[in-house]
């Protein structure tokens, strides 16, 4: 179903899209990613970052960026007329997540908190006495650095469609591809639907993880949606120099998913201090092994997108 | 009176140190002697058996809760009612409708607005309800399909079995990173939310939706800063940020390297390195906060 946007991409030049996950959280995809943006940015590239990690979106604090709200992400939520309601029970008997409550013979009392905005009840009602009051669930961002352009999309606190805002900040985004040469996705933590969507939209992802048993089942996780996406990755192993780290346990998920050799971040104090001081490694030390790592990254993924 | 008492940690920024902490309480309430049951509500990627030693899978059923809609193309008229209808972008339009299964909310509208009655919604599987035996306590635990959508679902019936299997002691709830569905799932219905904070921006920024939901739910809340000495200046930031919202400063963590030894040596925190400054501070902070809460309870 994607094979059209492929054979687009190909033929028309369309950005090539990179998409950073990894399953386990604080292992520094949104470094990665920021880094990467950075990088290729020094190369000449037109780089759009997109900050899918819609529950928790940082990469306009890391790269200083002041963002603008360019949008509003809504959804359905239902507003019963009380003239018009012939109390028949058919929203409340529809409805899939018990939202809409109220005996026959009264007008259904709606719970917020618990609709999901399917809009089923809108189609159900004989009578048509639902309209559509809509809510805000999630906002659209924009900013730039003069360099890198970001896009990202927040989620509103309290809301539980977080997927819909994830498409909805990868849908808006979709519309820029074009003037970009690289778009790279920072996906947020897990294996669920919300890294699902990006990840097929996707010509090559980075898994980033940690050696640790946690990374390690992660990872596992991440590499198998992956592989159900049909998709290149590269796997990049972050502070890969912690004492008693277990290197292994990561290349041994890597060797069953027949992925190419790790690329190993070292530990690094500065690069710890650049993340905590939302500073880029482009402020490190041109020879510092983290920055070696980024760039044999850079050229490994374009190597990939190119072949 | 509520027999369970449920404490749930989270974090909203991933990598903070939920799962050690949930860890670290649940064998600290073991050495009180408390019944105590570990929820794993990090269904898209469980980690909390792993870091508390030995454990053993006591059984494992799998949950069949979710539904996908499937489209017999022989009726199908082409008629894009259906891609009209869907509010989760989960019908494509590639000369004809196409499900993404992993956006499908099973709602049925889809099928309710087909005029051909082409589309049936179906049943398939959720993930699989874990149960865990460790030295210190029973761990329920889910494993979501890969790449599935009803994360909230598989954590709400993790709960339940865990409140089934110890119906009036202590409930661990390890939530996932984020503040969506299955973390709003995990804090509904506590009586104490632990936020776990990193000393920057970042991980604030979400710690401040965790704390909306909380206050949202009515839930007591604490903050403990781990990985404090990272940046020492931070935590009179965090101090002031719970003051201002009325959320209890619990305490700080320093950055241990046995933290991470503890899990790859296959063996809890505690009783690898029981001496370590984080087995100190936790243990300093946990018993404070315990008592308050016993006292609370009492």
């Amino acid at each position: 179903m994607f094979g059209l946007r492929n054979y687009l991409r190909r033929e028309h030049k369309l950005a090539k899209i990179i998409c950073v996950g990894g399953g386990k959280g604080g292992t520094g995809k949104s470094s990665v990613a920021v880094n990467m943006s950075v990088l290729l940015v020094e190369k000449g590239f037109r780089v759009l970052l997109v900050d899918a990690d819609v529950e928790s979106p940082v990469d306009h604090l890391l790269l200083g960026i002041t963002r603008k709200k360019v949008g509003e992400v809504r959804s359905f939520l239902p507003r019963i007329d009380p003239e018009k309601c012939i109390r028949c029970g058919a929203c409340t008997n529809a409805c899939p997540e018990h939202a809409l409550i109220g005996l026959r013979g009264q007008v259904p009392t709606l719970l917020r908190e618990l609709c999901e905005g399917c809009k089923l009840c809108y189609y159900v009602c004989p009578v048509k006495a639902i309209r559509d009051d809509h809510r805000v669930i999630g906002e659209i961002y924009e900013g730039s650095d003069g360099l890198i352009h970001l896009i990202q999309g927040e989620v509103l606190p309290g809301v539980k469609q977080h997927v819909n805002v994830t498409v909805a900040t990868i849908r808006y985004g979709e519309g820029l591809f074009e003037k970009y040469d690289y778009v790279i996705i920072d996906t947020a933590p897990g294996t669920g639907a919300n890294i699902w969507f990006p990840l097929i939209k996707s010509d090559l992802a980075i898994a980033v993880t940690e050696p640790t048993p946690l990374g390690a089942n992660d990872l596992h996780r991440y590499l198998e949606l992956v592989k159900k996406a049909q998709k290149r990755f590269i796997v990049v192993l972050n502070k890969a120099n912690i004492p008693g780290g277990r290197k292994e346990l990561v290349k041994k998920v890597v060797k069953r998913y027949e992925g190419d050799d790790i690329i190993e971040i070292p530990y690094d104090k500065e690069f710890l201090e650049s993340y905590i001081k939302s500073k880029l490694i482009a402020s490190l030390s041109l020879n510092s092994g983290v920055t070696k790592a980024l760039r044999e990254l850079i050229r490994k993924a374009l190597t990939m997108l190119e072949s | 009176m509520k027999k369970n008492r449920e404490i749930v940690v989270a974090s909203g920024k991933g990598g903070t140190g939920k799962t050690t902490i949930s860890s670290f309480l649940i064998t600290f309430l073991w050495r009180k002697g408390l019944p105590v049951v570990g929820v794993d509500a990090d269904v898209e990627a469980p980690d909390l058996v792993i870091t508390l030693g030995d454990h053993r899978e006591v059984s494992r059923e799998t949950i069949i809760d979710s539904k996908v809609a499937v489209i017999d193309y022989n009726s199908c008229s082409n008629c894009r009612e259906c891609y009209k209808a869907c509010q989760f972008n989960a019908i494509e339009w590639v000369n004809k409708p196409i499900v993404i299964q992993e956006l499908c909310e099973g709602c049925g509208v889809c099928s309710y607005v087909c005029p051909e009655k082409a589309i049936k919604m179906k049943l398939v599987e959720t993930g699989d309800l874990i149960v865990y035996e460790t030295k210190y306590a029973p761990i329920v635990t889910g494993e979501l399909r890969i790449g599935r959508k009803h994360s909230g679902k598989l954590v709400d019936i993790l709960k339940e079995k865990a409140r089934k299997i110890n119906n009036e002691g202590l409930i661990i709830i390890d939530a996932a990173a984020g503040t969506g569905c299955p973390v709003i799932s995990s804090i509904v219905g506590a009586d104490y939310l632990i936020i776990v904070v990193e000393p920057t921006p970042q991980s604030m920024k979400t710690a401040g939706k965790i704390a909306d939901i909380g206050n949202f739910f009515n839930t007591a809340m604490g903050v403990i800063v781990n990985k404090y000495d990272l940046n020492p200046s931070f935590v009179k930031y965090v101090k002031k940020w719970a003051d201002e919202r009325k959320i209890e400063f619990l305490g700080q963590v320093p950055y241990d390297e046995n933290v991470v030894r503890a899990y790859v040596n296959a063996k809890s925190l505690f009783e690898y390195a029981p001496n370590s400054p984080a087995t100190k501070s936790l243990e300093e902070i946990l018993n404070v906060w315990f008592e308050k809460l016993s006292e609370e309870g009492a």
